[in-house]
């Protein structure tokens, strides 16, 4: 594992302790669990340092009543696969949104969206992307059933 | 020089433009993609893409599915390129599980994929050139690509959505009549190729309509996420089988086909390029070829221990990411497709604006979107 | 000029002959020459090399329902495909196939076709105005805007040709031809007459009123059935006719060693037509405004260049 790679310097200008995970195993570079408020920042310095975004998503942990946001980035001259869990309360799914950093994010943070459930704060676009306009439900939560 | 028409936000458009629906029936959007362009003349103002006429829920179909009942389904997200996905889920869910593949079998993979490739960009190729007008070149690819295809369906028995590999291994051997088949293939195709390059690569018509439109500068492809062919076109090196390789790529000797330019013309050579260097790594690869067994023990019910995993492959199309979150039944708890033409295709609306309409379907077509992966 | 009432019946009965016979087999021919460039056969079921598959075609499409869009301006929907068709009839009337074979010797022939040639616009424009559809109007606002742009270096060429021959009627053309062909005093122009007619006929890599796959069908977008069919009729008869002019102006016609003039004239024609085929089957298309400045700055300048020599030379 390189000493000075771009994903550590773009952590440590943020205040973020680098911890590198086992490659094959899980095929991710690096794996955070950050706050809600530490997003914006460290998107910003992750796109300064040219890391591109690969997909924002989520996952329904409803046992613990939380949806844990997913965030994948990724360096185009180094394979550096960052995955950042940003765990958000299941009553009052907010988020912000890194929509004005990567302009990607925003089909990305429109899909969790309607998928979950999820506010995304500042996103520039909130329509429905992949459902209907009209559809209220949102299919991924693990308690939707199908039937309306 | 092109006349660039002013900009603008969906606010400021007056009733002096128009709206044109183009799709989701449309020759020119290859499947049900909607794209609302909003019109001054033929120059277009702001392009607005409405996704999810092929939308299946297939994240939600995976979590109540076992793994190996996800494994058909995964291929029909991408059905240009339907081993790529193949790989990518056996892959994961042997990184999941801990399987070992043996050697034999991660070759034939390869070769399986790469011809795969082939025949994807061969589509490709003749539907670019369908969008800029030219009717011949499409027929022409799809005489070889009916060899590819020929050659896949000896092995893996159907031939478009293909699922051949298995978890641990493969379900059947392949015989000395698919490899000498695949060897005579690719030495009759290297000068096939030729002529390809002959018909359309120096025409001048072609030159005028692919250079200098729907330039991606390098700065946009890290905030769109761009992979595959269309980030390779505005400089980058970025190969999944190069930086995270799997199944064996780190054993053969290939090149990343990189151009600077960024603009359709660039998204063409490379991809024309990565022709070449998919036959390289397939003749490396049928050189090489071990003998041994194709399949390894694995439990007829796979139930992967607590955990997640993250597995990326390079489609022909660019990096597919898929994240599994197993709690340890018999069915994933969450699955995530992270798919190349989606995030490739969200850059679309930026480049359309100020463009004229034959060149943003120029645009279009050299992303080489396939519809029921950007909608899953 | 004493053109008898029976002798007219009589014209129009053999143009109609020659429209749809030539339709006939310009179907035909385009498919063979396109299937037998993509490696393949083209029609081979109906009738010997699938020559009777047109006519089974047009069976079906007469047969057919012509649907009328509900928001469309029927008057002009209804119009559009006659207007692009009858101009066709009277287009053929001063043709020449032969020294005698011809309908109606007219002394200024050659504008006589050239100003009803302008009328497809007209048709294409009415049939994109008239179907209510976006893209039948971008297609018709498209021929519009093109047609200036090959007009202008067309009739600049067909100038010149007057000039050498100096007479407007198309048997004299012929005529003049006795001692050599113009293509060989004029190949320039020749090339510039060929991508002008390729452009007037719509055919790729000019297609742009019906570029498929950028606005589905353009102007005849909405038309099935009848409709449909005068179109496709009147862009065949078209390229018949651009294709004869061209024969006439540039390659002397009927004449030609050993065969009678009638079969040179035809061998020529489709010869031209082939070619077009060629083109059409060969090449992307150009956009929009990259024909604008191919009309406007250089074929433009190269026929008046071409004009300009040419009368110096005529006059010393």
């Amino acid at each position: 594992m390189q000493v000075n790679n771009p994903l550590q310097q773009a952590l440590n200008s943020v205040g973020i302790e680098y911890r590198p995970t086992e490659f094959p195993n899980i095929g991710l570079h690096c794996s955070l669990v950050l706050e809600r408020n530490q997003l914006e920042p460290l998107a910003l310095s992750l796109s300064r340092a040219g890391f591109f975004i690969e997909t924002v998503t989520a996952v329904d942990k409803v046992q613990d009543g939380i949806f844990e946001c997913v965030y994948f980035f990724n360096h185009y001259d180094e394979a550096l696969r960052l995955l950042i869990r940003i765990p958000i309360p299941r009553s009052h799914p907010v988020q912000s949104s890194i929509g004005k950093i990567f302009p990607g994010a925003v089909w990305h943070e429109r899909e969790t969206a309607e998928m979950f459930g999820i506010k995304f704060e500042g996103c520039p676009d909130t329509r429905n992307f992949l459902l209907p306009e009209d559809a209220d439900f949102h299919p991924l939560r693990k308690d939707f059933s199908g039937v309306l | 020089m092109k006349e660039q028409a002013p900009t603008y936000t969906l606010e400021q458009i007056d009733e002096e433009n128009f709206a044109l629906n183009l799709g989701p029936q449309h020759p020119g959007t290859h499947g049900v993609l909607r794209v609302i362009l909003h019109m001054d003349g033929e120059y277009i103002l702001y392009a607005d893409p409405i996704l999810g006429y092929g939308h299946r829920m297939q994240e939600k179909v995976a979590e109540n599915m076992t793994y190996l009942q996800v494994l058909p389904y995964v291929c029909r997200m991408d059905y240009l390129g339907a081993l790529s996905y193949n790989l990518a889920w056996v892959c994961a869910v042997e990184k999941l599980c801990e399987f070992e593949v043996p050697d034999r079998a991660s070759v034939v993979r390869v070769i399986a994929t790469e011809l795969n490739r082939i025949s994807s960009h061969l589509l490709w190729w003749g539907a670019y050139l369908l969008d800029l007008g030219a009717f011949t070149p499409f027929l022409q690819a799809f005489t070889d690509r009916e060899l590819i295809l020929d050659l896949l369906e000896y092995i893996t028995g159907s031939r478009l959505t293909y699922c051949y590999f298995r978890f641990g291994g493969l379900p059947s051997d392949v015989d000395d009549v698919f490899l000498t088949g695949v060897r005579d293939f690719i030495e009759g195709f290297r000068g096939r190729l030729k002529n390809y390059h002959d018909l359309v690569t120096g025409n001048v018509i072609f030159y005028h309509r692919s250079a200098d439109v729907g330039v991606i500068l390098p700065f946009d492809a890290a905030g769109y996420g761009l992979s595959g062919p269309v980030l390779r076109g505005s400089g980058f090196a970025y190969d999944v089988r190069r930086h995270e390789p799997y199944s064996g790529y780190d054993r053969f000797d290939f090149e990343i086909p990189v151009e600077e330019t960024g603009d359709c013309m660039a998204r063409y050579n490379v991809r024309m390029a990565e022709i070449e260097q998919s036959m390289n790594i397939i003749e490396q690869a049928l050189n090489t070829i071990p003998d041994g067994p194709i399949r390894s023990k694995v439990p007829k019910i796979i139930k992967p221990p607590e955990g997640e995993v993250t597995m990326a492959v390079e489609t022909p199309r660019g990096e597919l990411v898929i994240y599994i979150v197993s709690d340890g039944t018999k069915k994933p708890y969450r699955v995530k497709y992270r798919v190349p033409s989606f995030s490739n295709l969200s850059i679309f609306a930026k480049l359309a604006r100020g463009q004229l309409l034959a060149d943003a379907l120029a645009v279009l077509g050299s992303f080489d979107l396939v519809i029921p992966e950007v909608d899953r | 000029m004493n053109v008898s009432f029976v002798a007219i019946i009589c014209y129009l009965l053999g143009i109609s002959a020659v429209v749809g016979l030539n339709a006939v087999i310009l179907v035909w021919l385009e498919r063979k020459v396109a299937g037998h460039m993509q490696f393949r056969y083209g029609p081979m079921e109906v009738g010997p090399h699938g020559l009777l598959q047109t006519l089974a075609d047009g069976i079906k499409l007469v047969s057919k329902q012509l649907v009328i869009p509900d928001k469309a301006d029927k008057p002009l929907f209804l119009l559009a495909p006659v207007v692009s068709l009858v101009p066709i009839f009277a287009a053929m009337m001063p043709l020449p196939l032969s020294e005698s074979v011809q309908a109606w010797e007219l002394n200024i022939g050659l504008l006589f076709i050239i100003a009803l040639g302008l009328l497809n616009t007209l048709g294409i424009l009415l049939a994109g105005w008239g179907s209510n559809n976006k893209y039948a109007l971008l297609g018709g606002s498209r021929a519009v805007a093109q047609i200036l742009a090959y007009k202008i270096p067309l009739l600049i060429s067909v100038m010149t040709i007057i000039m050498m021959s100096g007479s407007y009627s198309l048997r004299d053309i012929v005529l003049a031809q006795n001692h050599g062909w113009y293509v060989l005093y004029q190949p320039l122009l020749f090339i510039v007459y060929i991508t002008a007619i390729t452009l007037e006929t719509n055919r790729s890599p000019f297609d742009f009123s019906e570029a498929e796959s950028e606005l589905v069908a353009g102007f005849h977008t909405e038309y099935s059935g009848m409709g449909f069919s005068l179109f496709f009729l009147a862009e065949y008869s078209y390229m018949f006719i651009a294709a004869a002019l061209a024969s006439i102006l540039f390659l002397g016609g009927w004449q030609g060693p050993w065969l009678p003039g009638p079969v040179w004239s035809l061998i020529k024609i489709y010869g031209i037509i082939f070619l077009l085929m060629w083109f059409r089957w060969t090449f992307p298309r150009l956009r929009i405004d990259q024909m604008l400045s191919l009309g406007w700055k250089i074929l433009l300048p190269i026929t008046l260049v071409n004009f300009l020599v040419t009368a110096g030379v005529l006059a010393l």
